[in-house]
This record gives C-alpha cells, sequence and structure tokens, in this order.
C-alpha cells in the first residue's frame, strides 16, 4: 500500500510545485525575470 | 513471423528517414529539426531516446526477479526529472537557441574550452554507452532471428545509422515518435495481457503474493529468502530512492534528453512535453513491472531474467501480440542508438573544437544559409558517420558488458554536468574555471570509481553509489575552481538574457494549453493512484493477512 501512495503522490506533488513556478513565470501579470 | 516483424520495422525506419532526409537544408533542419516540433513529437523523442533494452529488458528482468515494488520507487522518483528537468534546465536551454547542450555551456561561461570539454565528454560518455546499447540490441535481434552476433551487429548498426545520417534531428522526432507508440502498446498492451491472462490484475496479486519461489516480492523491499540478492530491506530501500535520484538527474541533464528541448516551437512545447513524457512513463512502468513479475505466473525459472518479457512474447502472448511486443523491444533500442549516434556527431563536429572557431549562435551572428552552411552539413555528416565506424569497431572487437557500461555511461552526465547546469543559471558568480572544475571532477570521479566496483572488485556502502560521490566531487570542484575567479561581461550578459522570459512565451491560450497538459498529468496519476490502491494495495493486504506473513 505504501508503494500503492508513494508512487500516485510524489509525482502529483511534483506536478502541483512545478504548475506554481510555470504560473509564475508565465502568467500575464508576473515579473519579467525567471528567477 | 518475429523476424518479419523486426526486419519490417526496419524497413519502415529507413523509409521514414529517407523521406523525412529530403528536407534538411542547413544545420539547424540537421542539429535542432529547425527548432518547430510540437508537444507530440518532442515527448516521443525524450521517451524513446530514455528508454531502451536496458527497460524491457534489465529493468523487466529485475522486476521478474522479485522486486516490482522496488522498480516503482526508483520509477516514481526519476520520472520526476522531466517536469523538474525542465523547470530547472530545459526551458533555458530552449532560449539560448544553442544548437547542442555543450554549446550552452560554452556560451554561458563565455569560454570555448568549456564547449570543447563539455563535447569531448559527450563523445567518449555516449560513445561507450552506444556500444553498450548496439551490444544490447545485437544479441536481442540474434536470439530472436537465429543470425551470428556479429551480421546482427551490423545489420543493427545499418539500420540506425542509415536513418540518422539522412535525416538528422528530423527524422529521429518522427521516427522516435514512431517506435515511441510502438513500445508503449507492446508494454502496456502486451503487460496488461499477461496480467489478464493470469486472472485479472486482483487474482493476479493474490497468486504472485503466494508464489513460494519468490516471497514478499510485492513488498516494498522486494523478494525475501534466497532470492533476495539486493541485500536488507533498508538497504533496499536506500537503493532504490539514490538510484531514483540518480536517475531524476539523468532525465533531468543529460544531453540525450535535455537537448530535446533545443527542438521544440517554443517554451511551452517544452513544458508539456515533459508532463507528456512523466505521464506516458509513469504509466508504462506499471504495466511493466508488475507485467514482468507475473509472467513468474506461467514459468518462474526464465534464465537469464532479462529475457522475461522476449519469453513472454514467445510463450504467452497470442502471436499478433507477441511480435508487437518484440518489435517495441527492438524499437525501445533502436530510438535510443540512433539519438546518441546523432548527439555523437553533433559534438565531434560542433563542439569538439570549438575554440578553433568564431561565436556561433543566432545571438552571435551565426548565418544559417549559404555555401559554408551546406559545407558544414556536409561535414556534419562525414564527421557522424567516422564516428558511427568507430562505435561498430568497438562493438564488434570489445566484450558484452551492456549493463554495467550502459550504467556508467548513463549516470556519468547527471554528476559531471549537474552543478555546471543547474548552478549556472541560478547564480551570476558561477565562472568558467569553477564550471570546468567542477565537470572534470565529477566526470573523473564516476568513472574511477565506476571501474573500481566494476573491474576492481571494490565494494561501496549502498548510499555511496559512484554517481552520487561523483556529483558531490563535482560540486566541490566548482566552489573550489571558482576561488578568486571573476565571471566574464558577456558571461553575465548571456546568462540575463536567458533569465528573462520572452513576451510572445506570455499568452494566455498557451498558458491555458500548458494547463491542459498538467491536469492530463494529474489524471493519469490520480487514476494510477486510485487503481494501485484498489488492484494493488488492497488485494496485497488480504493476501499477506490471509497468509499470516509480514
Amino acid at each position: 500500500m505504501a508503494v500503492a501512495l508513494f508512487y500516485g503522490l510524489v509525482p502529483l506533488l511534483v506536478v502541483a510545485i512545478s504548475w506554481v513556478v510555470i504560473r509564475r513565470d508565465y502568467g500575464r501579470r508576473s515579473s519579467r525575470k525567471v528567477r | 513471423m518475429f523476424a518479419a516483424g523486426v526486419i519490417g520495422s526496419f524497413v519502415l525506419y529507413l523509409v521514414i528517414g529517407a523521406v523525412v532526409g529530403r528536407k534538411v537544408k542547413d544545420r539547424s533542419d540537421f542539429y535542432v529539426a529547425g527548432r518547430k516540433a510540437p508537444t507530440l513529437l518532442v515527448a516521443g523523442t525524450l521517451v524513446a531516446s530514455f528508454l531502451s533494452t536496458v527497460s524491457f529488458m534489465g529493468e523487466v528482468g529485475f522486476s521478474y526477479d522479485g522486486f516490482p515494488a522496488v522498480m516503482l520507487i526508483v520509477t516514481a522518483l526519476n520520472i520526476s526529472g522531466y517536469v523538474l528537468g525542465v523547470l530547472f534546465f530545459g526551458r533555458y536551454l530552449r532560449r539560448s537557441e544553442a544548437l547542442t547542450v555543450p554549446e550552452f555551456f560554452g556560451r554561458r561561461f563565455d569560454s570555448k574550452v568549456v564547449q570543447s570539454v563539455a563535447g569531448v565528454m559527450v563523445v567518449l560518455g555516449i560513445g561507450l554507452y552506444l556500444v553498450a546499447v548496439t551490444q544490447g540490441l545485437s544479441l536481442v535481434v540474434a536470439q530472436l532471428l537465429g543470425w551470428p552476433v556479429w551480421v546482427t551487429v551490423v545489420v543493427v548498426w545499418l539500420a540506425y545509422s542509415a536513418f540518422t545520417l539522412m535525416s538528422g534531428s528530423q527524422g529521429i522526432l518522427v521516427n522516435d515518435t514512431v517506435m515511441f507508440f510502438v513500445f508503449m502498446l507492446a508494454g502496456v498492451v502486451g503487460m496488461g495481457w499477461v496480467i489478464g491472462k493470469a486472472g485479472g490484475p486482483v487474482e493476479a496479486v493474490t497468486k504472485m503474493a503466494a508464489l513460494k519461489s519468490k516471497p514478499d516480492a510485492l513488498s516494498w523491499h522486494g523478494v525475501s529468502g534466497d532470492g533476495a540478492y539486493m541485500g536488507s530491506p533498508g538497504e533496499v530501500l536506500v537503493w532504490a530512492v539514490t538510484i531514483g535520484i540518480v536517475w531524476m538527474g539523468v532525465v533531468a541533464i543529460s544531453p540525450w534528453q535535455s537537448s530535446r528541448y533545443l527542438m521544440a516551437k517554443d517554451e511551452h512545447v517544452c513544458l508539456r512535453s515533459g508532463f507528456v513524457a512523466m505521464a506516458s512513463v509513469g504509466l508504462l512502468y506499471v504495466f511493466l513491472m508488475f507485467g514482468a513479475f507475473a509472467i513468474n505466473l506461467f514459468n518462474p525459472n526464465v534464465e537469464p531474467s532479462e529475457v522475461a518479457f522476449i519469453w513472454a512474447a514467445q510463450n504467452v502472448l497470442p502471436p499478433a501480440l507477441g511480435v508487437l511486443a518484440v518489435t517495441g523491444i527492438v524499437a525501445a533500442g533502436l530510438s535510443s542508438a540512433a539519438a546518441f549516434l546523432a548527439l555523437i556527431g553533433f559534438s565531434a563536429a560542433h563542439d569538439v573544437f570549438a575554440w578553433r572557431r568564431q561565436p556561433s549562435g543566432k545571438q552571435a551572428g551565426r548565418d544559417e544559409s549559404g555555401p559554408d552552411e551546406a559545407d558544414a552539413l556536409r561535414f556534419s555528416r562525414l564527421v557522424m558517420l567516422a564516428g558511427g565506424v568507430v562505435v561498430l569497431g568497438l562493438t564488434l572487437w570489445s566484450p558484452p558488458a551492456v549493463l554495467e557500461i550502459g550504467y556508467f555511461a548513463a549516470t556519468l552526465f547527471a554528476a559531471s554536468w549537474g552543478p555546471a547546469a543547474i548552478w549556472g543559471i541560478r547564480s551570476a558568480r558561477l565562472t568558467a574555471r569553477g564550471a570546468l572544475s567542477g565537470m572534470v571532477a565529477g566526470f573523473v570521479g564516476v568513472a574511477v570509481l565506476n571501474g573500481l566496483t566494476t573491474f576492481g572488485g571494490i565494494e561501496l556502502p549502498v548510499w555511496a553509489d559512484p554517481a552520487l560521490v561523483g556529483f558531490a566531487l563535482s560540486i566541490g570542484g566548482t566552489v573550489v575552481g571558482n576561488l578568486g575567479a571573476q565571471p566574464s561581461p558577456r558571461a553575465v550578459a548571456f546568462r540575463e538574457s536567458i533569465l528573462e522570459t520572452p513576451d510572445r512565451e506570455r499568452s494566455a491560450v498557451q498558458l491555458s494549453r500548458t494547463r491542459l497538459a498538467m491536469l492530463g498529468t494529474v489524471a493519469v496519476f490520480a487514476v494510477t493512484l486510485v487503481g494501485l490502491v484498489l488492484l494493488y494495495g488492497l488485494p496485497f493486504g488480504d493476501a499477506v493477512t490471509a497468509g499470516g506473513g509480514l
């Protein structure tokens, strides 16, 4: 069961974090520089 | 029938190479497919260059031996490298409009020496990897077709060299995507059939949990008892997490992965391709790993375990599906081989002797038309052919050491290039001297440690994987090399230029399409999570309780 949860949740967590960065860097109201 | 499938697929890839090759007019077409590739092609080539016979034979064999859940722990980490890699490295690479990854390093650090050294690493490291992949592929095809190994080596080499030389990255993009679909179908449908024939997921899990010859194989630490060659449960877990992180670095940084973003139409294509690649490999591995262990329910004594999927293709699957499975395994190997040969050729022609030429790149005024460009394209093809001939010679004359060499070469780049790649973008203070000393320290560290463990009989603790130690050496080398050095104004200006998100990338339409790719990936992993809990976690827990184990 632990492996099932790990295999599903780790990628979901990575996707969630990456979306925050993408919205920050590519959204219209974001600052111009990607840091 | 198997021979017809494999040879038929070779002919198809050659025809695609010949047709696409007619559109190659300059180095931009040849090296980076004109930077026009859409998401499907970039994602296809990302996955196809990553998966090879190592996945469909080595890892399938490992899972068949009794470690399917352990392989899933490794995979959850390494597929995360797709999305993290594009965010921390890939999109900046695309923004730089370099032709090769070593050229990116050369321009970031304003140093032709850095470009040349990175180019030499590509030629040596990927050259070795190509030898290993060609050997592995030839052994599979020789076994399937009954040909002598040396004949198969030549045929396999001709197959991937011909279309790569004709069409460069343009043909590789199309062929890789075709191969991506072939091996995805082979893995998902082929292994799905194996599990179905074993009674469906729940019944198969119950039967696998009760296998006396490989007890506890479905647990997080893998098989226990005589077959537990990976050590204690704690050692297995440390190994899985270590290797998962190392391969996350390979997926994020290695030239055969990150260079794919150079072909993308824009940065959103890079981002979407990262999501699609992550979801595709994530889905494939669930089928591949559980299917591989389920082969035990039909025959627990396949020797060597690396041919477990091929055995299933010939003995469990219906003939048509068996041919698809075998063609898929060959496709996975061929696609990696083609990508490697192309990278060797590109770096040998463009990077190794960079210090003898003027600055290149659009921003440095590269002229991508006219007679000089035609000469440069011809030169690139000749150098690629020469590199290919050397690889063919080495493959024919060196003893097979497929997994050892392959693993060494793959992890080499994560360790030696990782700090320079990520650090070079995050910090303006990293200089050419720091980057160069870090790259060399990491490269030499991994090479020496791998040599000692593989050929010198030395055993390192499970947490001290050569790639991790090499990574630490690379960081140390970077810090020491950077002491007292000042970045050049051109290097600082280049970094500033790639940090700025271009206005054309700030489109609401583009962002909403990227959101779709992100949501699709969320859906894939949400369904995978529920599926794994219902079809593996709960039935396995019930079987363990009923059996009184664990």
